[in-house]
């Protein structure tokens, strides 16, 4: 490779670059030939001009990005500000923290309340139904040593209550069972939530 | 060389160079090129850094109807010659320690 050539090639691959930079390699390698004893040897010794050329635009490159990072990183003043708005609006933080968890515990205290008291209504209806049948079969025996249909009438409500009381405490069994699996994958869903947040 | 240098060392050397006198590009990279056995083309992006972080200047002398661009070391290279100074005898203490130690007992 000429002299010629090798100053072409690199002059090109350089041309993105501010005059400065440009100027600053060209004039080396001028200088590096006029010193040389010959332009063979010289051209030799460099070898290519690409290559060069890209390990100038890597070191422009990382040079310019470590000073804009410089002249965009946050001044530590802006960090000693955050702590200084914390300190001072601690109270205010403490205020809002204290009032959000208030709010959180009273809806889950609603939340409790609403599903024992459903549990509970469910229970106790299936309890004064089965009540009602002891009730109804204890009365229905007198009835019918009197007058025969009173006890039946009595022993059918009897048989009725009982049955009632029996889907009803069913159903409160089930009731119970699918409360469990809800608050299962509520506990659940949170727990992932905060593993994912972990990671 | 089997060792490779690595920039740092480049920078120390260039320096260390600069701080007996000052020198011009063909000759500072031929003594260097030579010296660490590395190619003539790694000494250029070197000399650059260092005079874009200061440590070095350079000035034009005309000579024989042209211009030869001569290098110097500033206050803050002399500073950073020091360090790299300081840095390298612990260096060699620390892997002569490993390396050339071990090698004195197995002959002994």
């Amino acid at each position: 490779m000429t002299r010629n050539e090798f100053m072409t090639a690199l002059r090109k691959r350089l041309s993105h670059l501010p005059a400065e930079e440009q100027d600053a390699a060209l004039k080396y390698y001028e200088e590096y030939f006029d010193e040389a004893e010959s332009e063979e040897e010289a051209a030799r010794q460099l070898g290519s001009p690409d290559a060069i050329a890209d390990r100038i635009l890597a070191d422009y490159g990382a040079g310019s990005a470590a000073r804009k990072g410089q002249k965009e990183g946050r001044s530590p003043w802006f960090y000693v500000a955050i702590v200084l708005l914390c300190i001072l609006f601690s109270p205010v933080l403490l205020g809002v923290g204290a009032a959000a968890l208030a709010a959180a515990l009273t809806i889950a205290a609603a939340f409790l309340v609403v599903v024992v008291g459903i549990l509970g209504g469910f229970l106790a209806a299936s309890l004064a139904l089965l009540a009602l049948f002891l009730v109804f079969l204890c009365a229905s025996f007198p009835a019918f040593a009197g007058f025969a249909p009173a006890g039946a009438i009595l022993l059918g409500l009897a048989l009725v209550c009982g049955g009632l009381g029996v889907l009803c405490g069913i159903f409160t069994g089930y009731l119970c069972y699918w409360t469990g699996l809800l608050m299962k994958k509520i506990f659940t869903a949170g727990r992932r939530k905060k593993g994912a947040e972990a990671k | 060389m089997l060792l490779p240098v690595n920039a740092a060392m480049m920078d120390a050397c260039v320096l260390a160079t600069l701080d007996k006198e000052d020198t011009y590009g063909y000759r500072i990279t031929q003594q260097l090129s030579q010296g660490l056995g590395v190619s003539e083309s790694s000494l250029y992006p070197v000399l650059r850094r260092l005079q874009k972080d200061g440590c070095l200047t350079t000035y034009d002398v005309a000579i024989s109807g042209r211009n030869r661009r001569y290098y110097r070391i500033t206050p803050r290279g002399r500073q950073v010659l020091a360090t790299y100074q300081e840095e390298w005898v612990e260096y060699k203490r620390r892997i002569d320690e490993i390396l050339v130690q071990s090698q004195e007992e197995n002959e002994s």
